[in-house]
């Protein structure tokens, strides 16, 4: 039985393919249409699912979209009712793009998949998120904890998934919502909402949590079971377009930080105080939800599962023993999670449950082969120079440019499905080097950037450079280097040329609060990068690398071997290799 | 298989245009033709019968199109610019109409009916799924059933907006569009 699960409209498109329950494709639209978080009906993604599984359309058995229309109709006109009377232009800017489009979702998406397809089903958002979670997850038993900005009604839910079922407690309803509590903060420090909120959490540690206890006074009431409730008085997203108000700069004493504007220490405190307040909300339910389900297990999913910080923190100070987070947390993950659940929730399959989790490393995209004529006639004609090489060679190749401190982008199998590249879409470099940092982010990436890159290490050592208990395949946590390593920083040090001091011996990757987003590597997930990580150690003994998305600044993680190569040859970037072929920047210089 | 979904899409989307092209310039063509060219000769010749020459001129240009080869890319361009223009105005219609709405019906029911808040200790409830097999299978429906068990005071509202949705769904989904609006 094939299902075909779709997530569209909102934000960041997907689509995923699933065979009794395996999942067989997945893919975010972004990557094809080359739009960061496209939007648009995922057309290129559901093309490459049937081709991954050489179907057409009509083979499908059941197509199923990741959210529920009229649910969210019904949302949008009592939330009006609440509000009168102010809100009249949310209410006809909404109501009007409702009539006209959202109401007759359904039929828009049966339309574009063609009459002969079989009948969308709409399932629903959070549950969608569930399933993402949990059924991808190596527990036959698991307490289930999903925290977004909001979906039909529910913005956090909490249940507990057995064998194929999953039975959903309790949910915290709009407008009280902790993903776009974050959110506001993102707009207020200048950042783009639904796209940057890493970067706030990326500036948290610069700053002090001077802003807490005022946040959790004015903005947010806190229970202690964690559920939370918002001072809406400070917020305007049920009644205009902003998230925030002017109460809301008020509050803060300054208005919100224009973008591209100089980044104050007032700032780093907000971040800070607003990723302290959503880690003690996070830890909270986490309990509350250990208490309910008296479950060891806990996975998690939606976009505020995305925050590495604080699923670290639910790590360390939580009662779980293990937590699995869905690699593609945010919306586009509710593709897959949608379709799993309609398969064993809603029409109740059995389920296997894989010890290591079913997510088959997140490498579910479309793949790069080693060889390929096309593609090579292709490149050759873009005036691309090459060698061909075989594994073994290639990786020693490629050991020997790292050592000599090159920076080298790897497209190579298939694609990550979700927001981090795991060593498939990767740009690898040496992390002892200590200006490695602002090297990457200058000559690539052309922007400068407060965060450090992520650490990929070997699975078997990670414990030698990190404080760390479990694996972390899909870089969805953050770990503390190990104390031993900690370099002190000098006491004259402030505000961002924090980053710039050498913290660790692996100061690319290490935060300024001596953090690090560690991807550990084995060698069934990625049998590649665990080669070249061990080719790096024997001759560098250093068993970690730097690896950081293949892009530039604005675009989507490449795709293909051509995307691959144009990313190159517009960069500063050394050596590629892209499938068995490595370029060197000397022979491929643009004319 | 022969070729891949979005290939196949393609071609079929292109030839969509087509037909769409060449029932745009005819249709569109022809009735603008016939209404400007009535009111030309009906009214006394002023200003405004310029306009309506141009008009009329305008409608001879898209039938010709049409009717030479409806391919031409100008053609797309004039349909896709005219029918925007249309959305445009309907798009306005629509908001005048919602903002009555909203003062003469929602303002009042949410006035009296708005939701108090209450003192709690928590702000959890129970989770409803909105996947479910026993709502009734005919959209409307579905979403009357929806709002009925907590909602029952903004039937009225719905009834309204339901009933302007099927005259939406009428006129933007028919590729008659323009001559819909000419017509007004
Ligand atoms: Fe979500």
């Amino acid at each position: 039985m094939y299902i075909l699960g779709i997530s569209a409209y909102y934000h960041d498109s997907a689509a995923a393919l699933i065979r009794n329950g395996e999942i067989i494709a997945a893919a975010q639209e972004e990557r094809f249409t080359r739009i960061k978080g496209d939007k648009s009906f995922p057309n290129h993604a559901i093309s490459y699912c049937l081709e991954e599984a050489k179907l057409n359309i009509e083979d499908i058995d059941h197509i199923v979209f990741y959210e529920n229309n009229l649910s969210k109709f019904q949302r949008i006109i009592v939330t009006h009712h609440n509000n009168v009377p102010k809100g009249i232009i949310s209410f006809i800017v909404s109501i009007s793009k409702w009539l006209t489009n959202d109401l007759w979702l359904d039929q828009k998406i049966q339309k574009e998949l063609g009459k002969k397809t079989s009948k969308v089903i709409m399932y629903d958002h959070h549950l969608s998120h569930a399933g993402s979670a949990f059924y991808p997850s190596p527990f036959s038993k698991a307490a289930i904890l999903t925290i977004d900005g909001v979906g039909e009604w529910a913005t956090t839910t909490y249940g507990i998934g057995h064998n194929n079922k999953i039975n959903i407690m309790k949910c915290i309803n709009f407008p009280n919502s902790i993903g776009l509590l974050y959110s506001a903060f993102t707009q207020y420090l200048g950042f783009r909402i639904n796209f940057d909120e890493y970067k706030v959490m990326g500036l948290a540690p610069y700053g002090k949590p001077k802003y807490s206890s005022l946040i959790k006074k004015e903005l947010v009431t806190i229970y202690d079971d964690g559920s939370i409730k918002l001072n809406l008085k400070y917020f305007n997203y049920t009644r205009g377009i902003s998230t925030i108000n002017k109460n809301f700069e008020k509050l803060f004493g300054k208005k919100k930080r224009q973008p591209d504007s100089k980044i104050t220490t007032k700032d780093m405190d907000i971040a800070s105080s607003i990723q302290d307040v959503l880690n003690e909300i996070v830890l909270k339910l986490a309990n509350t939800v250990y208490d309910e389900t008296k479950c060891d297990n806990l996975v998690l999913a939606g976009g505020v599962a995305l925050n590495v910080v604080t699923i670290g923190y639910l790590k360390r100070h939580s009662k779980f023993k293990n937590i699995f987070v869905q690699p593609a947390s945010g919306d586009a993950g509710g593709a897959l999670g949608c379709a799993l659940s309609y398969y064993y929730d809603a029409l109740d399959n059995k389920r296997i449950v894989n010890k290591q989790d079913s997510m088959k490393g997140s490498l579910l995209g479309p793949s790069i082969n080693d060889h390929d004529d096309l593609i090579d006639e292709q490149l050759t004609l873009m005036g691309a120079k090459y060698k061909y090489y075989e594994e073994k060679t290639l990786i020693k190749k490629i050991v020997q440019e790292l050592a000599k401190g090159k920076v080298i982008g790897i497209a190579r199998g298939k694609m990550e499905y979700g927001p981090r590249a795991l060593g498939n879409r990767s740009i690898i470099a040496d992390p002892r080097i200590i200006d490695m940092q602002s090297t990457i982010n200058l000559k690539i990436k052309y922007r400068e950037s407060f965060r450090p890159f992520a650490p990929i290490v070997l699975l078997e050592d990670s414990k030698k450079y990190f404080d760390i208990n479990d694996e972390s395949p899909y870089m969805l946590s953050t770990y503390y280097i190990k104390k031993e390593l900690q370099i002190p920083i000098k006491k004259n040090v402030k505000g961002l040329d924090l980053l710039k001091e050498k913290k660790s011996p692996i100061p690319a990757v290490t935060h300024v609060d001596y953090s690090s987003r560690v991807q550990t590597v084995d060698k069934y997930r990625n049998p590649f990068i665990y080669n070249l990580l061990k080719e790096f150690k024997s001759k560098t003994d250093c068993s970690v690398l730097v690896n950081t998305s293949f892009n530039v600044r604005g675009e989507p993680i490449v795709c293909n071997e051509i995307d691959a190569y144009n990313c190159f040859m517009n960069t500063e970037m050394d050596c590629v290799v892209i499938g068995n072929r490595f370029f060197e920047k000397e022979n491929n210089k643009k004319v | 298989m022969v070729d891949t979904y979005i290939n196949l899409k393609n071609r079929k989307n292109l030839k969509k245009e087509v037909i769409n092209n060449y029932i745009f310039g005819i249709f569109f063509g022809f009735s603008i033709i016939l209404i400007f060219s009535f009111n030309f000769f009906y009214n006394k010749f002023s200003f405004v019968s310029l306009l309506y020459i141009l008009l009329v001129f305008y409608g001879i240009f898209c039938v010709l199109l049409a009717t030479i080869n409806p391919k031409f890319k100008i053609l797309k361009k004039l349909r896709i610019s005219t029918t925007r223009v249309f959305n445009i105005l309907g798009i306005c219609c629509l908001d005048i109409v919602l903002l009555c709405i909203y003062y003469i019906v929602v303002v009042p029911i949410g006035l009296i009916f708005k939701e108090k808040k209450e003192v709690t200790n928590s702000s959890f409830t129970t989770f409803e799924t909105s996947y479910n097999k026993t709502l009734p299978k005919y959209r409307y429906l579905k979403l009357l059933s929806l709002f009925s068990k907590d909602y029952f005071y903004m039937i009225p509202l719905l009834i309204i907006l339901i009933i302007i949705s099927i005259l939406v769904f009428v006129l933007t989904s028919s590729i008659f569009t323009p001559l819909i609006y000419t017509m007004f």
